[in-house]
């Protein structure tokens, strides 16, 4: 898989070089510029992600944001010195994806970067596999390396509920809610019942669906490895 | 005067009694003009109609004798002395026909005697005149095409004509023409046939309707009068205003800390009661400027202190990091990641403070995507927590969440119960924040298993309105200001929020708002 192109305009040095250290280290190839108006001159489709710095010399990066919009959707992740809400707000109606205001953590712009970049889900043509696991959403079949698995109605809509967000915890009351038919199966005190049957079911993968403490579940991918 | 003038509204103005005494005069003289005018007027149409009725009496046993010699009239019928008749145009020189016997009071030109008659001339000319002794009246009659058979007769009256040809029984006019001056008045008879028809009676001199310079004296006389006596009435009103400009001009000097003396009810009394309502008005936004300044004064101070204190520590840690071989101590990494989190956290709160004092009626209000911002938190917060050992966990529901606000001030408040989570929690410990919507309104959940709070800290850091300032002191109540910002965030958006002890053992604060 190649790596993803991440732009860095930032005028400051110190905090540019950092910044593009930390996005090496995350795996990232990331190029650097300093001023707003070259930005303006770049082909905006050899990136898979902007990131902008609000107060930049020679142009105000807001005007580089819309500059960029007129002609390209590429992500566009903010980076924003003052707690001014006019101006973040304004950079997220210019269409600015996200936006991180200063001082943050390596990890907190990396994690940022991640969920702007985020390879979309194996989720193909109403299909989804990690590992030996595969389920077929359209037909309702879970087949665990290899073998089609016997799921009750419930079991499989929970597993193709966190399977479609895999890496997100899902609320254990959003879950029961989307899941559980009151009526027959009860409530929210009924699925960790589900689970646990639905985690049988699964065998080796088991640990793909991954209890989050005071949250609910979660589809982890990379317990199927 | 001199006193009096030097009662200025500012540089060239003029005094309060000057401007009254011109005030007065320039009410009094054309009042005095008016009333005089209007006197003449009267006097005027009484002698009109004192005329009127003279020529009608005259008339009334005269019409035989004016018919009979038209061209003597109005000589006397029945002459008392044989040479009477005769004797007037060629002695008077002015023309008209003698009209009376009595040498002595007869005047050239035809003249009638007013007032009581000795000749047993019918009627005097009537109450209009009573008694008075006034000036000789001139009389001729006149045939209907205006025509007088007697000689001595003026030519009829050009304007009285018009009148009478219009219809009127009665025609007056003013004669103004130098010494000439007097009423001549016209009348038409009862009667429409014979050589008199039409009676011109004219009174000359200065009769009743006139202004005479010693009324035009005693009217400026009366004018001055009144002004002076205005001036005098004054006197108090000026000195009750002196006393007040010295009042205010103290009060004025002492910043408005004494009030002026409130005597009476009148416009005045009202003056310096509004002028103490004033005062106050001062007095009270001095203190308020004075009770802000106060409070931005020992903000800044209490901030510096507060920054200080995080700053020592971290000096310290990376003195500690500096020296130390090998790994750094995880345990120390954290503690310094901590005072920076904390440092941040602190500054974010105090503009987050000073925007919600500042903005006291006024929110901004854009749409705010609620399931990002609570990933923004986590994720600002996910790196301490994981340097502290304690699991982050987050959910937000597959549809996008919407409030309608301050951005900066609701990440703020989400961002503060996370951090007092993470903050306050142990190694080991979970921290999960749920986002939920829930009926018309979102909920922001951050449930712990740290080790929570008293109740009874708990029910005043929920009721007490603290001042930012009260609440954010480190210790032992380091979490107030967070809370505080957060509540009133919350209330801020027609939310709330709540604390509760959580079903693990911590807190569970929970903020909550209208969805837009």
């Amino acid at each position: 898989m190649a790596k993803s192109r991440v732009l860095l305009v930032e005028d400051d040095e110190s905090l540019g070089s950092q910044v593009l250290g930390h996005l090496r280290d995350a795996g990232y190839e990331a190029d650097w510029i300093r001023d707003g108006s070259e930005a303006l001159g770049l082909d905006p489709a050899r990136y898979d992600l902007w990131i902008l710095d609000l107060m930049l010399p020679g142009t105000y990066g807001l005007d580089v944001l819309k500059h960029l919009r007129a002609s390209s959707d590429v992500p566009v992740l903010v980076l924003s010195a003052q707690d001014d809400t006019r101006v973040k707000v304004r950079a997220l109606q210019l269409g600015g994806d996200d936006y991180l205001t200063k001082p943050f953590w390596p990890e907190e712009l990396v994690a940022r970067v991640q969920a702007r970049i985020r390879r979309p889900n194996a989720v193909q043509e109403g299909r989804i596999q990690v590992g030996g696991l595969l389920l077929e959403l359209d037909a309702r079949r879970l087949t665990v390396d290899g073998l089609e698995a016997e799921l009750t109605r419930v079991e499989f809509d929970l597993l193709a509920a966190l399977a479609r967000r895999s890496g997100s915890a899902l609320a254990r009351a959003d879950l029961a809610e989307s899941v559980l038919d009151p009526a027959r199966e009860g409530t929210e005190r009924t699925l960790d019942v589900h689970i646990s049957r639905l985690r049988k079911k699964l065998g080796p993968y088991a640990g793909c669906v991954a209890t989050v403490w005071g949250v609910g579940y979660r589809f982890d991918r990379g317990a199927a490895d | 005067m001199g006193r009096w003038l030097s009662l200025r509204s500012g540089g060239g103005g003029l005094s309060l009694r000057v401007k009254l005494l011109l005030a007065v005069t320039a009410v009094a003289v054309p009042v005095l003009v008016v009333l005089l005018w209007a006197r003449r007027s009267l006097e005027y149409r009484a002698e009109v109609e004192s005329l009127h009725r003279f020529i009608l009496g005259r008339m009334e046993d005269g019409r035989w004798a004016c018919e009979e010699s038209p061209e003597t009239f109005p000589a006397p019928p029945r002459p008392r002395r044989a040479d009477g008749p005769r004797e007037g145009p060629e002695s008077g020189g002015r023309g008209g026909p003698p009209t009376r016997g009595e040498p002595d009071r007869r005047k050239p030109g035809g003249r009638e005697e007013r007032g009581p008659r000795t000749d047993g001339a019918p009627r005097g000319p009537g109450p209009a005149s009573p008694g008075r002794g006034g000036p000789p009246i001139d009389l001729f009659a006149y045939a209907p095409d205006f025509r007088s058979a007697n000689p001595a007769a003026p030519p009829f009256p050009g304007e009285l004509k018009d009148e009478l040809l219009a219809g009127a029984d009665r025609a007056d006019q003013r004669l103004v023409d130098g010494d000439r001056r007097g009423i001549r008045v016209a009348a038409r008879m009862a009667w429409d046939e014979g050589p008199c028809v039409f009676v011109v009676a004219t009174r000359r001199g200065e009769g009743p309707g006139w202004l005479t310079p010693n009324q035009l004296l005693a009217a400026a006389a009366q004018a001055l009068a009144l002004a002076l006596v205005a001036c005098v009435a004054a006197g108090p009103i000026v000195a009750r205003v002196r006393r007040l400009q010295g009042e205010v001009r103290r009060a004025a000097h002492d910043g408005y800390a004494t009030s002026v003396t409130v005597a009476g009810n009148d416009e005045l009394a009202q003056l310096a009661r509004e002028f103490n309502e004033a005062g106050a008005e001062v007095r009270r936004q001095f203190r308020a400027v004075e009770e802000r300044e106060e409070t931005l004064r020992s903000f800044v101070a209490n901030t510096t202190h507060d920054v200080m204190i995080p700053m020592t520590v971290l000096q310290g840690h990376l003195a500690a990091l500096r020296d130390s071989e090998g790994a750094p101590d995880p345990a120390l990494l954290h503690d310094a990641m901590a005072e920076v989190q904390y440092m941040t956290s602190l500054l974010r709160n105090l503009a987050a403070s000073a925007k919600l004092e500042a903005q006291e009626h006024e929110l901004e209000r854009d749409p705010v995507e609620l399931n990002p911002l609570v990933e923004r938190v986590v994720a600002r917060h996910a790196p301490i927590g994981r340097q502290k050992g304690i699991e982050l966990n987050h959910a937000v529901p597959e549809l996008a969440l919407r409030a309608a606000g301050d951005l900066t001030l609701l990440e703020q408040a989400a961002s503060n119960l996370v951090h007092n989570a993470v903050r306050y929690g142990v190694a080991g410990g979970h921290v999960a924040v749920l986002l939920a919507a829930d009926s018309a309104d979102w909920s922001l959940r951050v449930i712990d298993d740290g080790p929570g709070i008293e109740p009874e800290l708990m029910r005043r850091l929920t009721q007490r309105a603290a001042r930012g300032h009260e609440a954010r002191s480190r210790h032992p109540e380091g979490q107030g200001l967070g809370l505080h910002i957060a509540r009133e965030v919350a209330r801020r958006h027609g939310g709330e929020l709540l604390l509760r002890r959580s079903e693990h053992g911590g807190l569970e604060a929970e903020l909550r708002g209208p969805l837009a």
